[in-house]
């Protein structure tokens, strides 16, 4: 079964572009601290009593799906577009047979008109995909921010099913719209040792 | 102190121009660095297996061992190359998620590099990003030796906890020059 949303709906923002002085770079690591982001009110993937483990993963570790695609750092572990062709940037996941994915968080710098998405998507090898769940980042006047997927819940089959996460950077090439990471809300698998070979003593 | 692995000399001088040595590290055909008879040890806590010479009070037998060819560029513009063996170079900074367990705490990284004799060296950066546009570089390096492949242990004063929840952790890796990112292990207690 396929599910493709590869192209994100475009033009959420149509209202205030507040586009910010530019920020400067850092060419490499060793990045000065920027101001923090306002508080995302949107906390589903941290209730209360901790029952989610999690996956989180800097946007500077994504790599291009495709050569042609022109990207540049830009600090405090967010990459942007800086031209080229090809949109999508991805990451590995590897989490443990049997956790139960339910969440994903984007991290996002956006002072843009443009917006960038990121996937879950599980691959079948032989021509399949599917994205299980989406978000897009939104234009945000303080420019940092994170944004909550709706929630799945996906149990992980490393047998049939490789996951990658996905950015879709869409058509913005500059610093004003930046991917900045993902975190994957999960509950781990229960590791039941003492009850794996049944209840009833087995013979040896 | 360095320690030479003096097996790996000892089969490359029998078996070296007779008999080359095949990568097979999806380069096939392309014969084996020879220089691999220099390969430096420095030493470090990191070095017993049973966490004895950790800081006191922590079990430290956790490792977390990345090939240099698993890091990627941060941006387009930089070339990279790969020379074999799980080493790349690049005009600029090469970087890797760093995933471990929640709560384990890192008490510092190996980094294992490439320098045949030129002045420059490996840069080596633990940093975390909170995704809010602020980072906090918990370790830095560089490289010393220019013998050939080596690796030097670096420690962190403080060990960090890995907190999944608030920020991510990456491994970046500069290579000055020729230089070779072969790797780095991450060494922690679970």
């Amino acid at each position: 079964m396929m599910t493709s949303i590869r192209k994100p709906v475009s033009m959420i923002a149509s209202g205030v572009f507040m586009l910010a002085a530019a920020m400067p770079m850092a060419a490499t690591a060793g990045d000065q601290p920027l101001p923090p982001r306002a508080p995302d009110l949107a906390q589903a993937d941290q209730p209360a009593g901790t029952v989610f483990n999690y996956l989180f993963i800097a946007g500077a570790t994504f790599h291009p799906l495709e050569s042609a695609t022109a990207f540049a750092y830009s600090g405090a572990g967010c990459i942007h577009k800086t031209g080229g062709s090809g949109n999508l940037f991805a990451h590995k996941v590897v989490l443990p047979e049997g956790a139960v994915v339910h969440y994903l968080r984007l991290y996002f710098f956006d002072t843009s008109t443009e917006k960038v998405t990121a996937f879950f998507t599980t691959y079948d090898a032989a021509g399949g995909f599917n994205e299980l769940t989406s978000v897009s980042s939104t234009n945000d006047a303080g420019g940092f921010a994170s944004t909550l997927s709706p929630e799945i819940s996906y149990t992980v089959d490393n047998f049939s099913a490789p996951i990658n996460l996905v950015a879709n950077l869409g058509a913005q090439n500059n610093n004003t719209l930046r991917f900045c990471g993902m975190r994957i809300a999960y509950e781990p698998p229960v590791l039941d040792t003492i009850f794996k070979d049944g209840f009833d003593p087995q013979p040896l | 102190m360095n320690k030479t692995i003096s097996g790996i000399a000892v089969a490359a001088m029998l078996f070296g121009p007779a008999s080359p040595v095949f990568a097979s590290d999806g380069i096939s055909g392309a014969p084996a660095s020879a220089q691999g008879i220099n390969y430096h040890h420095m030493p470090g806590p990191d070095m017993a297996a049973d966490g004895s010479l950790a800081p006191n009070g922590v079990v430290a037998n956790g490792y977390l061992f990345l090939a240099g060819s698993a890091f990627t560029p941060r941006t387009s513009t930089q070339t990279v190359t790969y020379p074999s063996s799980g080493c790349s170079n690049s005009s600029a900074a090469l970087t890797t998620s760093l995933e471990l367990p929640q709560g384990a705490s890192i008490l510092g990284v190996r980094l294992f590099y490439y320098n045949s004799g030129t002045p420059s060296d490996v840069g080596l950066f633990l940093t975390t990003y909170p995704g809010d546009g602020s980072s906090i570089d918990q370790l830095t390096g560089n490289s010393t030796l220019n013998t050939g492949y080596s690796s030097e242990y670096f420690n962190l004063a403080v060990p960090v906890v890995v907190d999944n929840i608030s920020r991510a952790h990456v491994l970046t890796g500069v290579t000055g020059g020729v230089t070779r990112l072969c790797g780095m292990r991450v060494f922690y207690s679970p």
